[in-house]
């Protein structure tokens, strides 16, 4: 466990330092992988999900995969963005006409 | 005279099983309901009768979980396979 939080501490010092503002961070439990994944020579079975919530400048995603990337700690890194929470307006199945079906209309 | 207006007797849209449900690539129990237990494969919209948008959203996040590690891709986590059915299949 101090490594988990060495591990954090470091990764976010280094998002600090170049200049990424770090919002909150989630830990998502840790938990057997749902495939043996190999990283850095070592086949892993378990491991721990952390989230971090950030706001950087997209000039950050590719130096920072670099310095996750090559340490050995982090199994699998990745980058999403942050999904806005947009007003739901799921109007449902609208009933398709037979000649719209039938048009050469693709999407 | 008669009053033109829209039929009253019609029925309000069919909504799909996820409308108004925030799709995330986080909860691996929702996105395991439209996979096969047998193969990991996704099902189609056939099989699992939601509107154009959500299964576009469900493929996304289900193939996301895939890559980050959340989901299992050759086959449906045990742990979620008593789960109440959600898509028509006959096995």
């Amino acid at each position: 466990k101090p490594e988990t939080a060495a591990v954090l501490k470091r990764t976010v010092e280094a998002l600090m330092e170049r200049g990424a503002i770090v919002r909150n961070l989630e830990n998502l439990g840790e938990r057997s992988l749902p495939y043996k994944i190999t990283k850095h020579k070592e086949r892993h079975k378990r491991g721990g999900y952390f989230l971090i919530d950030l706001e950087a400048p997209p000039s950050l995603v590719s130096p920072m995969m670099d310095h996750l990337g090559r340490d050995i700690d982090v199994i699998r890194r990745a980058f999403v963005k942050r999904p806005v929470a947009k007003a739901e307006e799921c109007s449902g199945i609208l009933p398709v006409s037979p000649e719209e079906k039938l048009s050469a209309k693709k999407n | 005279q008669p009053i033109q207006m829209e039929s009253p007797y019609k029925d309000p849209p069919k909504r799909c099983v996820l409308c108004g449900i925030n799709v995330d690539y986080k909860n691996v129990q929702l996105l395991s309901q439209f996979v096969s237990p047998y193969t990991g494969s996704i099902y189609g919209r056939h099989i699992t009768g939601l509107c154009n948008k959500k299964q576009k959203e469900i493929t996304k996040a289900i193939k996301r979980a895939h890559v980050f590690g959340f989901m299992p891709v050759m086959f449906k986590n045990p742990q979620f396979l008593t789960d109440p059915k959600l898509c028509n299949i006959k096995y």
